[in-house]
């Protein structure tokens, strides 16, 4: 058994089992990949079956430079990440880390969302490392603002 | 042959203890009327406020589900192992595999259905009612009506995703006995039932703040052998919350997500 490969299979594991929190596939996405855009907050869709966040790119105007983040849904955020519906206001300047659409367009699955007054935001997709081993982000604070702190084997998968 | 076989001696036991419990009845009253007082209520267990499946259990579950070899993984037939594959291929690639497209019930905002809607990590609320156990379900939405008032399954049921089912208490446990299920809900994500799946739920509470479900499903299309599994619901403080998946379902079809922003 090949370490590499089990580790892919971990990967894939988590992905598969992390989106299972999705209604739909996350296909669309490219989980192996993290980018990162500041901006301005320019709408927020507070829905199910998932939240919708609007970016628009620091220096940009409009359409051209709007970026859309998909997440999970209300209660998902509320419960499991501390979220609520006064987390994020239109006109807020914030730092978004994200895996980008496959298809090139602005935006993606949403990772994390960093406010200007340094709060940071995660959504599950937050979960999954980027990239080969050791060159992805630092590993985010593992739990979730508000919920008592999760046992030290879920936090090996992270 | 097997299940009519099964319902009629759930049916009998339900009827016979009912029988023992020394209820006023006749042979004419012994349908629907057990425990059809709310006084009857105040013996039930405290399952009140709302339970739910925190996400990192519901992830580890899945994940020990998933692990071959894993004593809890569900015992597919190889049609539907083939279909968990191709579920997860399409999930991390968007790329369909060989045969039919799989598409979960999920994507086109459908509910999952007995049995998988009880592994979500979505609320669930308990009431209780004289001669009936209502789950309600944030998935799906699912309301499951469990009839404990001594009927027996009926004869002619239309399915449907949440099942027929029937219960009684067993000290402070509730077990539940489910057929009836439609061959549109899920066993787990992207493999439905046949039609013909048989679940047997025990419900009880762990400690003051954890509900356990212990179920056993079984399939004879879907699987090769009964499933069973725990899962451990927490009380939480929270309320019940709307879940309605149409309301902006911005990935209809799965593929490129509409990013139109609002106006």
């Amino acid at each position: 058994m090949k370490p590499v490969s089990m580790a892919a299979g971990i990967a894939c594991l988590l992905a598969a089992t992390t989106f299972a929190l999705a209604h739909h596939s996350y296909s669309m996405f490219d989980l192996t990949r993290e980018a990162t855009v500041s901006g301005t907050v320019r709408a927020v869709e507070w829905t199910n079956p998932h939240v919708w966040i609007f970016v628009v790119r620091q220096g940009g105007e409009a359409d051209a430079a709007t970026y859309a983040f998909e997440s999970v849904s209300p209660g998902e955020l509320v419960r499991f990440y501390g979220w609520t519906k006064a987390s994020l206001t239109v006109g807020d300047k914030v730092a978004v880390r994200y895996a980008p659409l496959r298809s090139g367009k602005l935006g993606g699955a949403l990772k994390s969302i960093t406010l200007s007054n340094g709060k940071v935001l995660e959504a599950p997709a937050a979960k999954i490392r980027s990239g080969p081993p050791g060159s992805g982000p630092p590993p985010t604070s593992s739990s979730p603002a508000g919920l008592p702190p999760t046992g030290g084997a879920s936090d090996a998968h992270r | 042959m097997r299940t009519v076989e099964r319902v009629a001696r759930v049916s009998m036991a339900l009827l016979g203890a009912f029988m023992c419990a020394g209820a006023a009845v006749t042979a004419e009253g012994a349908k629907y009327t057990a425990g059809r007082t709310y006084a009857s209520l105040a013996k039930l267990p405290d399952w009140s406020g709302l339970w739910i499946i925190h996400e990192e259990t519901f992830i580890q579950s899945l994940l020990s589900d998933l692990a071959s070899g894993s004593p809890t993984a569900p015992p597919l037939t190889p049609e539907s192992a083939a279909k968990v594959q191709a579920a997860n291929l399409r999930r991390l690639t968007g790329q369909d595999g060989p045969g039919d497209p799989v598409r979960s019930n999920s994507e086109g905002c459908l509910p999952p259905g007995m049995p998988d809607v009880m592994r979500y990590p979505a609320g669930l609320e308990v009431l209780f009612t004289p001669g009936r156990v209502t789950l309600i379900s944030e998935e799906g939405p699912t309301v499951r009506h469990i009839f404990t008032d001594g009927r027996a399954h009926s004869p002619d049921a239309e399915p449907t995703f949440g099942g027929e089912s029937i219960g009684h208490w067993e000290g402070a446990t509730l077990v539940v006995d489910t057929t009836n299920i439609s061959p549109r809900a899920e066993i787990i994500h992207a493999v439905h039932t046949s039609g013909r799946a048989h679940i047997v739920e025990r419900i009880f509470l762990k400690d003051p703040t954890h509900l356990q479900i212990d179920s056993s499903v079984e399939d004879p299309i879907a699987l090769k052998a009964p499933w069973k599994y725990t899962r451990v619901y927490e009380r939480i403080d929270s309320s019940f919350r709307e879940y309605v998946c149409l309301e902006n379902n911005r990935d209809p079809g799965g593929g490129e997500p509409d990013l139109t922003p609002p106006p």
